[in-house]
């Protein structure tokens, strides 16, 4: 016999809702970044952990609403563990750096790319920090698999990323989703990744082409002004214009265009990546529309520019108040620089709560109410398993800067 | 509507569930209303955790750690509230003492800043005392190749020139006995300057050769750049700014903004000396100069013909050199009239300010 309460029609697909409101989440950013400015940063653990929090327990899956159960406090200490850990590598790092130095100058530049490793390792290991706070039903998500392994990975695909420009983008990420899905378990139930790099393919290769536009046009228009100039050799700014004119032109359409295309490659992304998660029987497909995200970057970028304009106008008139005449910059009063410095601090975190807003918040909410969850009878009795981990992974990533 | 909703924490299974308020908190299923309760929780032991908006979402803390109770029907709710005196006591979602993280980072701030201010300095005093002089040099050469590269890659190397340079610096070195023999190099290069890099090298850029009008106005920037290798600046700065970055970068959560640490190498081509440091690097070319029976003025004329008055306009906090007024009266104070012959003849003179020419 059953318990299960679920709807008893099979194969009706379960839908995914949010619903957290949109001033909650403002005032808690808002708060949260006024706070971090007053503790010198050390706020932002406990702000992660509230914005996850927030977003989790709105997000609801068959009616039955996910819960973060991670604390600041596990973040603080994962990264003073990750800061002691990180302090002597660092070290180690400076001398081999220098010693290769010593050989042939700029030789260190490689050890940039060991950095770079270490940082998907802490990717992956914060991935698996946040998975295990991660509760549905009663039972956590957790993950399996090996932090370097999947560090290699993602390093041996970068490296195809530079020769083929971006070309290599959706396997790489196909291949990157595999390894992390087929690691990743909801109690005892093993989940794996479907969808393929060609599909994500299939759906941005025009955009991928058009990013590249501008490119081209860029170095079109350089070969053009050399050109130009090697036919008519005195050095006449007379001759450029045609040609400025014309990169200008083109250049400017695509500037607006951007965003657009930005916006449009974000929602075929999430909703490829949707559509491809398994766990066991359970499907879930994504129908988020291509336009979806466009007002969400778009707003973006005009409160930022909003901002940006309050900034200025604030700094411009300071300067007016506190420069009558022709007084130098040294001889600025204190309060002047103080003046200065508080509103450059404050476009900071309205430029971060802006960020949090609408790079985070409003794609969440577009992408969990665009997805359904079909045969969710496949999760209906899953047995508890996993075990917790320390927030180490999480504080590496922060102190390597490779967090999101 | 579900009144509530159960989860046992062993299983994802999803109970619709009544709720009986006996001595304990009786969690029964509504498919099985006769049998045994699913579970009964202690009111006392009964938390608040994260949930949605429309429910009160509660764990146990003698029920295993996941196991969660829902409770959509207000009054429900409302019953719950009642009868549970510790719901947001220990072991729940809690809510954390803003003020407490508040005053901890502040405390933790300002321990962090007066490390990087009194701390540093003092530690890399320490260090650079107890580090030999072979553990140096390398830090000297591992940049070295990176400044001959900035400056074009040349060194200037006509040869009257290294004579007349060398003859310099041996008189010099005769007085200032540095534990490694200086061997200082000129590149090519527009601005005014010489600098002392860790492990004693020290470069002349060619147009202070151009500027300098004596023998005496070169040897005296000579002599203050030996200062600082005698006293270790160049490695004292590296050990000081890198520990400073790291620190910084601990409390805004960037520790590769302490990749400073990695770019130190790198910075001490940029970074300044303390204004203590260039006091006591000239102290030290007064006293070598004096020695030699040679005037120490002329490094003061040469510093303040290169700065003039521009560094007036910056404010002097900013500003690490002692201003060059400040250190044209100091030397001038210290000044004695010539005893020892010149440096330097006129012909060797002309040879060292051309050694870039081939």
């Amino acid at each position: 016999m059953t318990m299960a309460a679920t709807s008893t029609v099979p194969a009706a697909p379960a839908p995914v809702s949010f619903t957290g409101r949109n001033g909650d989440f403002r005032r808690l950013v808002v708060r949260g970044a006024l706070l971090e400015l007053v503790t010198f940063g050390f706020y932002r653990f406990w702000l992660t952990t509230d914005i996850r929090r927030h977003l989790w327990s709105h997000t609801e899956i068959a009616g039955d609403a996910l819960e973060y159960t991670g604390r600041g406090r596990e973040l603080l200490f994962g990264f003073l563990i990750a800061l002691a850990v990180l302090g002597p590598i660092f070290l180690v790092y400076f001398l081999i750096g220098l010693e290769a130095e010593r050989i042939k100058a700029f030789a260190s530049l490689p050890l940039y790319l060991f950095l770079f490793a270490f940082g998907q390792f802490a990717a992956y290991r914060a991935r698996r920090y946040r998975l295990t706070r991660t509760v549905w039903r009663g039972v956590r998500f957790w993950m399996t698999g090996s932090g370097w392994s999947y560090a290699w990975r993602s390093m041996l695909w970068g490296l195809l990323l530079v020769p083929s420009i971006g070309l290599a983008y959706p396997w790489r990420t196909a291949a990157l989703e595999r390894f992390k899905l087929r690691h990743t378990l909801y109690g005892n139930l093993p989940g794996r990744f479907e969808a393929t790099g060609g599909q994500l393919f299939g759906r941005i290769w025009w955009i991928w082409l058009l990013g590249l536009l501008p490119f081209l046009l860029f170095a079109g228009g350089l070969v053009a002004i050399l050109v130009t100039d090697g036919i008519e050799p005195q050095p006449s700014a007379a001759s450029h214009p045609p040609v400025a004119a014309i990169v200008a032109m083109l250049g400017t359409p695509l500037l607006i265009a951007l965003p657009f295309l930005h916006a449009i490659r974000r929602a075929r992304e999430w909703a490829w990546w949707g559509g491809g998660i398994r766990f066991g029987s359970v499907t879930i497909t994504c129908d988020l529309r291509s336009g979806s995200l466009i007002g969400v970057y778009w707003a973006l970028i005009g409160f930022s520019a909003l901002v940006f304009f309050a900034f200025a106008a604030v700094a411009g008139g300071l300067t007016v108040v506190l420069v009558r005449g022709p007084v130098s910059f040294g001889q600025l009063p204190i309060w002047g620089m103080a003046a200065y410095a508080v509103s450059y601090l404050l476009l900071g975190v309205a430029l971060g709560v802006l960020a949090r807003i609408y790079t985070l918040q409003r794609v969440w909410q577009r992408v969990v109410r665009a997805c359904v969850v079909i045969n969710i009878e496949g999760a209906a009795d899953v047995t508890a398993a996993g075990e917790l981990v320390s927030g180490f992974g999480e504080g590496l990533a922060d102190g390597l800067d490779f967090g999101w | 509507m579900e009144a509530a909703v159960f989860f046992d924490g062993r299983s994802s299974r999803r109970r619709v569930v009544r709720l009986s308020f006996a001595d304990r908190l009786e969690i029964v299923g509504v498919e099985a209303p006769d049998g045994a309760p699913l579970a009964s929780w202690p009111y006392d032991a009964v938390r608040r955790v994260d949930g949605p908006a429309n429910a009160l979402r509660v764990s146990c803390t003698t029920a295993p750690p996941l196991a969660r109770l829902e409770l959509r029907d207000p009054s429900a709710r409302a019953d719950i509230l009642r009868l549970c005196p510790a719901l947001d006591g220990p072991g729940g979602a809690g809510t954390v003492s803003v003020w407490r993280i508040a005053v901890a980072s502040l405390a933790a701030g300002v321990a962090i800043i007066a490390m990087a201010w009194f701390g540093m300095p003092l530690l890399a005093n320490q260090l650079a005392e107890m580090m030999p002089y072979s553990w140096e040099k390398p830090l000297g050469e591992a940049v070295d190749g990176q400044v001959r590269t900035l400056f074009g890659g040349h060194a200037c190397e006509s040869p009257p020139g290294i004579a007349a340079l060398k003859k310099l610096v041996g008189q010099l070195q005769g007085v200032a006995d540095l534990p490694i023999a200086p061997d200082p190099v000129v590149v090519q290069s527009g601005v005014p300057n010489a600098f002392a890099l860790p492990g004693g090298r020290v470069y002349v850029l060619s147009e202070l050769l151009t500027v300098s009008q004596t023998p005496d106005e070169l040897a005296g920037v000579l002599a203050h750049e030996f200062g600082h290798v005698a006293h270790r600046d160049g490695l004292r700065r590296v050990i000081r700014d890198g520990g400073t970055s790291f620190l910084i970068g601990l409390m805004f959560g960037d520790v590769t903004g302490a990749g400073a640490v990695l770019m130190a190498g790198r910075t001490v081509l940029s970074a300044s000396y303390s204004r203590a440091d260039e006091e006591r690097a000239d102290a030290f070319a007064v006293s070598v100069m004096h020695r030699l029976g040679r005037p120490a003025e002329p490094l003061g004329s040469l510093l303040h013909r290169i700065i003039g008055s521009a560094e007036d306009m910056v404010p002097s906090v900013l500003n690490d050199h002692p201003l060059t007024a400040d250190r044209k009266a100091r030397l001038e104070a210290e000044d004695t009239p010539p005893t020892g012959p010149a440096l330097l003849d006129a012909n060797e003179w002309q040879s060292l300010k051309h050694i870039c020419n081939r």
